[in-house]
This record gives C-alpha cells, structure tokens and sequence, in this order.
C-alpha cells in the first residue's frame, strides 16, 4: 500500500491545527477525506485544503508543509508521519509511539510532553524543545529525539527519560531541572545550562562543561559503547567519529546531583 | 538412508524401537559479554557450574552457543547460556543468585536478555542495590539497563529477560562394546550438536552415565541406578542391553521446542552413524519411564525417518 500523501492545496494565511492527522481515529481514506477541520473561522473538509493520494493511513507524507500548521503528530500512536517542508508549535507533542519526521525546521515546543517513539528534525527547532506540556509537571517523559540542527533556548525542561541527540548548537538555559535521560549534543553549548538537574547523562565535546564537575578516575565503562551502539542503531547515523577519547565527569561540584558528563576528545 | 523395519537399522546402527521421555519446563536465555572470549567464557562455565539437573542443583544451565562481537548488544564477544527450571521461583531464584555470584564477579563482563516474551523475570531488578545508592539506570529503545559501580569499572546488566515454556529432558542412550569407543561416540554427537540453536545438554561435556530409574528399594529415594542399562549387572536384573555392550552413556537435550530436540536427537545420532566408531557401537537406544511421567514422548524411529 502507498502511503497517504497530502499536498497543501494553497497557501495559508491562518494557522491551521495539524492533530487531525493522528487524533481522530480514521480507519479509512474516504473518511479521512471527509474530516472536518476548522481552519480560520470555517469548517472545511481535509479534502478542501489538501489534494490527497495513496491508502496507507498509518504512513502518512505531507508535502509542501509550512510553518503554519501545528500539533503535528499530536499523541501520534502506532504511525509513521514524514513531513515536507516547514512545521509550526508543538510538532510531536505529547507523541505515544511511532516515527515521526521533519524535512525542515519548527517552530517551539517540538517534541513536549514526548512520551515515547522518534521524532527526527533535520532542520532547526525553536525554543522549548521537549519542553513541559501546560499542566503536567515534566518535559520528555521517555523516547528519542535526534535534531540534525540547532536548538533554541529553554530546551529540554524537566526531562524525566529518553534521548536527545542534538547535532548542531544548543541555545541558552537549556536542560533546566532535568530529573534523568541521556543528552548527546555534538555542538556548542549556550549558558547556564543544567542549572538544577538531579540526574542525567550528558554526552558532550565542550570541555568547560565539565569544569563544575568532579573527575573520575580512568575507568572502562562498558555501557558507554553499548549506549552508542544502541543510539546509532535507532537513529540511522554515527554521531561521533570511531575513534576518540572518552573522559568522565560526575557529581556536581557542592552540588549532591548524581548527573554524569562523558567528554568525547579527539 | 536404509531402514529396515524388523531391525531398525540407520546407516549400519542399530536403533532400538523406544522412545525418549521428557517433561515441560520453564526457560530463559541470558547473553554475557566481555571484554575478550577468555573472560566471557569464565563467567559462563561459573554461571552454568553445578547446573546439570533440576533434581539437586534447581535448574539445568548450560552454554547455547559463542557469539561473535557483532551479535551482541555491547559489540563485544560473548555467550548464550539457557536455563530451564521446573518452576517460576526456582528459575528466579537461581537465576539471580547465579548473576549476583557468578557474573557480577566476573572482571569486564556484562548480561543481557537473550530472548523476548511477555513474561518477564528479574535479571539486574535486584541485583542494583548492590549500586549502594551509585546505580544508575538507563531506559534505552524500551529496555531497561543498570550500571552498578563496580571496582574494574561498571557492571551493566539489563533488568529483566524473559521466560518461555520449554521441555527437558530428551536423550538418547548409546550402547557400546567398551568405554572408549562409548565416550568417542558421546563426543562425536556432542560435537554435532554443539552448536545448534535453542538447545543444551546440560551434563559434564553433555554426557551422563548415571541414568536414574524412578524408585528405589530403599523408601528415602524416589531414583535410582538405571540397572537395565548398567553391564555389571547383566544377568542379575532385567536388562535392556545385550551380552557385548560393556558401556552405556546417555545425552541429555533440553530444548525450547519440540522440533528443537528432535532436530538435536537426529543431528546426534546421524553423527554417530556417520563416523567410524559405529562398528564399536551396539545400539542407539533412549531412556523413559514407560511414558507414565513425561508429557512428551519423542519415538527414536520417527525422529531418524
């Protein structure tokens, strides 16, 4: 079966909610079509504001995406969504399982209140990236998010499981009162970051991050290849060249968290 | 092939027309990992050490298979090992007992799940208070890992593996004219055998040559010497062996299924029927209870048909 592809019909001049892709439980493409979504301040069928092909409602491709339309892949269980094109707020949120992409950048709050699954974003993402859902009390809850570009400010708040691998820069007062979860970041890293974390792995090549960190001797940690192994096997891609040095840091300094930081050297 | 039907002759080796008796069981699979094969294959002998039968040892262990760095979770080399318990809590128990003595022990090693179901037993669940507070957790792709500090650095183990129904207890007999040909024989269907999937032979080297009976004239025992088959007391009990055989051992095959004993059996004995030593050998015959016990009955004819 192809999949159900959609292909914005004009260009938008009102934001458009994007849920309707995984909230309403469609169970075929006839019903799909005749969906009610309200863009504006009328009601339309999907069918108005998409030209749309294919059969495979759990594999769904939109093209020529903008930045208009948010909660995309909002609570997304069991499906595969690749978008093209620019997203809008909150791209994945609150996601239960599945693959969920992006060829482009988004807004804020991608991947908030991510509860499990992937979400990959090979553009840039704005601020809040993972950030806390309005009336719970954590970010990331578990899953992977891998972002092929830039973060912006106030990411990953309050993340409590789960994977963040971050390819390019990280923006500022990032990783605040993070409770647990591993973040790989490849890239700079913005000030105060991880103010307040209890727990956490952080997996970094920016040397100054450790410096607030007590140092561990040279010890083998078996897990750290295996954690890799395992990352690059859900992410499709090596994040870090085959040879390097490895540095652990842990506790902070006068501070009783039990977060870690692996420095990655050349 | 050549079988003929009075005789039950297969390859030139005469197979007795019985069958082997063998009971359901509950099993897991666990990986260990370590830094090279020498420690790896340390910890696993440790961890399958006294683990040849259910009846004193509470479960049967026994190495599945070597594993190369590339079919391991950590990428490291390592072995599968296979338990099989007649009860939940025993499996458990031993389970646990032997990761915390055995493995946790062991330098550079690691233990993972080998196998998937929904019925999930602990493997690092507890063992992570060994951590005193420093364990760490790690959820990764939906499994949980723990990594307790240890001295040569970390133990990682994953929390639980899995349990899966299983059977015990298949064999085969092998009736020979003396020792030495009896133990080549052992050696070459154990050779055969060893690197099948989904199943061991838990026993010394895979052989055993204490074949039980069930009872005893002494009312403590509920076993004893499989007399039938022991040649010292040919002529003085009912025997199962002719006047010529002067050894018999037996190879025990647990397996997770039934096609994976019979596939083991079948491997096992056509390595015999193949090698020289069959002009030495007197009979392929197997052990049961007269099928009053087992819930599975694997026919020795069937199976080399």
């Amino acid at each position: 079966m192809k999949p159900l592809t959609l292909r914005l019909k004009k260009q938008l001049r009102f934001r458009l909610d994007g849920s309707f892709l995984t909230e309403n439980n469609f169970k075929s493409v006839s019903e799909f079509k005749k969906l009610k979504i309200l863009y504006g301040n009328k009601l339309y069928n999907v069918a108005q504001l998409f030209s749309i092909s294919g059969q495979n409602i759990k594999h769904i491709i939109v093209k020529a995406s903008n930045h208009k339309i948010d909660n995309i892949g909002y609570k997304m269980k069991d499906m595969t969504i690749v978008i093209h094109g620019n997203v809008g707020n909150s791209f994945g949120k609150e996601m239960l399982s599945g693959n969920l992409s992006v060829h482009g950048n988004t807004l804020d709050y991608a991947g908030s209140g991510l509860v499990n699954g992937t979400i990959q974003i090979f553009g840039n993402t704005g601020r809040y990236l993972g950030g806390k859902p309005v009336g719970k009390n954590e970010g990331i809850v578990d899953g992977v998010i891998y972002i092929h570009g830039n973060v912006g400010d106030h990411s990953i708040q309050r993340m409590r499981r789960g994977i963040v691998v971050i390819n390019g820069n990280l923006g500022n007062y990032c990783c605040k009162d993070m409770i647990s979860g591993s973040i790989v970041i490849k890239g700079k890293i913005g000030d105060h970051f991880c103010e307040g974390i209890k727990r956490g792995t952080i997996v970094t090549t920016q040397k100054k991050l450790a410096s607030n960190y007590l140092t561990t001797n040279n010890a083998n940690i078996n897990f750290f290849n295996f954690f890799l192994k395992r990352l690059y096997a859900m992410i499709g891609k090596k994040v870090f060249p085959e040879n390097f040095n490895l540095q652990r840091f842990y506790c902070k300094k006068g501070n009783e968290d039990l977060s870690e930081i692996f420095l990655i050297g050349k | 092939m050549q079988i003929w039907e009075k005789e039950l002759i297969y390859r030139g080796l005469k197979i007795d027309d019985t069958f082997a008796e063998a009971f359901n069981m509950k099993a897991s699979r666990i990986i260990v990992t370590a830094d090279n094969k020498k420690w790896a294959k340390n910890a696993c002998v440790s961890f399958t050490g006294f683990a040849t039968s259910v009846i004193a040892c509470g479960i049967e262990a026994g190495i599945e298979k070597e594993l190369n760095s590339n079919a391991t979770p950590d990428g490291r080399p390592g072995y599968s090992i296979l338990l099989f318990s007649m009860s939940r809590s025993q499996l458990e128990k031993q389970l646990e007992t032997r990761v915390g003595q055995c493995l946790l022990t062991c330098p550079t090693t690691a233990v993972f799940s080998g196998m998937e179901s929904d019925d999930k037993i602990p493997l690092g669940k507890n063992l992570r208070y060994f951590g005193d507070g420093h364990q760490i957790s790690k959820k990764i792709d939906g499994k949980r890992f723990w990594r307790i500090p240890v001295m040569d650095g970390e133990f990682l183990c994953e929390e639980t593996t899995s349990r899966v129904p299983a059977i015990g207890g298949g064999n085969i007999l092998i009736l020979a004219k003396n020792r030495e040909s009896c133990l080549l024989a052992s050696e070459t269907a154990i050779e055969s055998m060893k690197n099948l999937e989904n199943i061991i032979t838990p026993f010394p080297g895979g052989v055993v040559r204490s074949g039980s009976k069930v009872g005893s004239k002494y009312k403590s025992l509920i076993a004893s010497t499989n007399d039938a088959f022991c040649p010292t007391l040919y002529g003085v009990t009912k025997t199962k062996i002719t006047k010529n055989t002067g050894c018999v051992l037996e190879i025990v095959i647990n397996g997770l299924t039934t096609k994976d004993i019979v596939n083991a059996t079948k491997i096992g004995i056509d390595s015999i029927a193949r090698s020289k030593i069959k002009k030495d050998i007197v009979a392929i015959s197997a052990g049961n209870y007269g099928g009053k016990l087992g819930q599975h009955r694997f026919y020795l004819k069937k199976i080399i048909k």
